[in-house]
């Protein structure tokens, strides 16, 4: 791997977000179905 | 029996492929994998398309579908023999790959051994193979949206159910389902390491959608078969400048539009793509005319038959009168009111761009993507991809990946655009095309930088989320196949309202015919019935206007109809039954023979969802005298 470069270190900082905040995003969703899976695992 | 019947139909598939590489000779530079990813693609659309003719006019008598599957299966004499070459060596991270495809793969097989229960398979994906083999051949379906439309797909599931029965039925649905997973793997090689090959075929085969339709009767993940075969052979054509290969992608691209009226758009946006070279006037004519031969029987069919080879779509101007099931006054009022419920958000440049992202982060019930959406992974490499396309633009405009994007790109701006629904399985055959570009362009930008590991993070979340839900979706498939429970039992917990199937089946004879509107019963009745939603019929008119009692009778009476399962209703005021079949309850024309009170889930995965009850009754229609 070459050296990394400042705008290499805030790019990838920009991507973590983004990959973190996408995800949490996208589950969010499904906090409304998440008391039925709960249901379903017994731990409801 | 079953087993073997499916091995039969895999290497009549592989056969008939090999038949079409070999006789376009454009197999000479294919690796042995991908030889037989694109075999069974284009074998799976040949079997498909030959049992069409075969059922009309010869029937479907074993002894012409066994022959036809070992006739296929000959064409492997001619797979070619050379060394095979591998596809790369596997790393621990490949290793652990292929486990949880196998976790993914296992789950799957738990579906193919359980009766079918997906709502859409059980109404016609798989009732009317069911139907043509009992009445052994295929025969038109006046029926607009589910019986008159493509079918090619669901003819390869004739040789199965005839031949091998349900569990021959079921698990061909699976491998056909695993087979675009397998084909965008092979690709996928063209332009991505072994590792990352294998997470987009993990990533593909656990997506939300694929896991919901992949093992069913649906036909949204099979038709991803046709769409890779097409644009390999539409980035050859462009390439290299071969007519053969123009053929192979009409080929493709027509199989695609004989499994559905979407494969037109699909159609297009490869036909376009074709135009890339400067042989273009060869190059499209070919592609047009073996597009043309693949896809045009079932519209022909239509055409025979209704005058409309769209139908419904051009009902309305072109169609012919005097058909009794859809006239062209029911049309008018129905086709328009069924498609604006297909619509979640208005069609206009701004929604272009924002429904991927509303489909995905807050979804609109009717985008049908809440819990069996495309997953994230598009979502979070986004960034990755953008900027690997910003900073290798000048090395995209030769890259072959433009043409895969710009086929995925012009596929899905033609269906929103003009597209009758806003549903995500609609996208799901070009989301291997979008997940190899996105994957190859994220990765590219990202290789040798620090930048891979939120990409690597990205991409085993997704994994780890993905196969979360498949196991989730999997647990009452488990619980069938690990526990021994019956079949019965089963049925009752995963197909809704079931329990009055069986109790039809019981009570009812074949001379009886029942009115059901819960369509997914329709695969496991055993007795005629007749299903009476307007979107499906002007038979009888059913609409709440309808005031006249003797007219509904005598609607009903023309159709046979001995018997009618309805739901009750629970609110103050209004009659028993919906109309109009509250006035035949008020004229005295009904008895009720069995009532019900059933469950209600919105998801068989979580049933808890919404565990109401309704109260249903199996009523017997009382001789005219009741009128009197």
């Amino acid at each position: 791997m070459n050296k990394t470069t400042g705008k290499e270190r805030i790019l990838t900082a920009v991507l973590w977000i983004w990959v973190c905040a996408g995800l949490a995003a996208y589950l969010y969703q499904f906090a409304g179905i998440a008391g039925s899976i709960f249901t379903k695992l017994g731990l409801a | 029996m079953a087993v073997v019947v499916l091995v039969m139909q895999i290497l009549a598939c592989l056969g008939l492929g090999t038949l079409l590489l070999r006789a376009l000779k454009v197999d000479g530079d294919l690796a042995t994998a991908e030889h037989l990813g694109l075999a069974f693609a284009c074998g799976f659309g040949i079997l498909g398309w030959l049992v069409f003719p075969i059922g009309v006019w010869a029937g479907l008598a074993d002894g012409w579908l066994w022959g036809l599957l070992a006739a296929g299966a000959l064409g492997l004499l001619l797979f070619p023999r050379r060394p095979i070459q591998p596809l790369g060596r596997l790393d621990a991270v490949g290793w652990g790959l292929v486990v949880v495809l196998a976790v993914s793969m296992a789950f799957d097989l738990m579906e193919g051994l359980s009766p079918p229960a997906d709502a859409d398979s059980l109404a016609y994906q798989f009732n009317i193979p069911k139907q043509f083999i009992a009445q052994g051949r295929v025969r038109f379906i006046p029926r607009p949206l589910d019986g008159a439309v493509p079918l090619l797909i669901q003819m390869t599931y004739i040789p199965a159910l005839a031949l091998g029965g349900e569990r021959a039925l079921t698990l061909w649905a699976m491998v056909s389902g695993w087979a675009p997973a397998f084909l965008l793997f092979v690709l996928a090689r063209r332009y991505l390491s072994l590792n990352w090959s294998l997470t987009l075929a993990l990533v593909f085969l656990t997506t939300p959608a694929v896991v919901y339709g992949g093992g069913t009767g649906q036909v949204e993940v099979k038709m991803a078969l046709f769409v890779l075969a097409s644009t390999w052979a539409v980035v050859r054509a462009v390439e290299t400048g071969r007519t053969a290969y123009a053929v192979a992608a009409g080929l493709g691209a027509g199989f695609y539009v004989g499994a559905k009226y979407m494969g037109l758009l699909f159609a297009a946006a490869a036909g376009l793509m074709v135009l890339w070279h400067r042989r273009w006037p060869a190059l499209s004519i070919a592609f047009g005319l073996a597009l043309l031969a693949a896809g045009f029987q079932w519209y022909a069919w239509n055409w025979l038959h209704t005058g409309d080879p769209l139908f419904p779509k051009f009902y309305q101007w072109i169609g012919r009168d005097g058909l009794a099931e859809w006239t062209k006054a029911h049309d008018l009022i129905y086709t328009e009111i069924f498609f604006r419920q297909e619509r979640g958000v208005p069609r206009n440049l701004l929604w272009f761009f924002l429904y991927p992202f509303k489909a995905t982060l807050d979804p609109l019930l009717v985008f049908d993507s809440g819990r069996v959406g495309l997953g994230p992974y598009g979502l979070l490499l986004l960034p990755f991809a953008l900027l690997g396309a910003w900073k290798f633009r000048a090395r995209l405009r030769r890259s072959p990946l433009l043409v895969v994007a710009a086929i995925a790109a012009l596929y899905y701006t033609a269906l929103f655009f003009t597209g009758p629904s806003q549903r995500v399985r609609h996208l799901v055959p070009v989301l291997p095309l979008f997940l190899i570009c996105i994957t190859a362009a994220a990765q590219r930008f990202t290789a040798g930088t620090p930048m891979g590991r939120p990409l690597i993070a990205a991409a085993l979340l997704t994994i780890g989320l993905q196969i979360s839900g498949q196991g989730l979706f999997s647990a009452n498939n488990l619980e069938f196949v690990l526990t021994g429970e019956d079949r019965q039992s089963y049925l009752r917990r995963n197909v809704l309202k079931y329990e009055a199937a069986a109790w039809i089946n019981a009570n009812l004879a074949k001379t009886d015919r029942i009115v059901v509107n819960e369509r997914q019963l329709f695969y496991y009745l055993d007795v005629p019935y007749f299903f009476a939603s307007p979107f499906a019929q002007a038979l009888v008119d059913v609409s709440a206007a309808v005031d006249d009692p003797r007219r509904l009778y005598r609607q009903l009476a023309d159709q046979g109809i001995t018997h009618l399962f309805l739901p009750v209703r629970e609110e103050a005021g209004g009659g028993v039954y919906s109309a109009p079949y509250g006035l035949l309850d008020r004229a005295g024309c009904l008895e009720v023979m069995k009532e019900f009170e059933l469950p209600v889930f919105a998801s068989r995965t979580l049933s808890t969802l919404s565990g109401s009850r309704v109260k249903a009754r199996i009523l017997r229609l009382k001789a005219p005298s009741c009128l009197e």
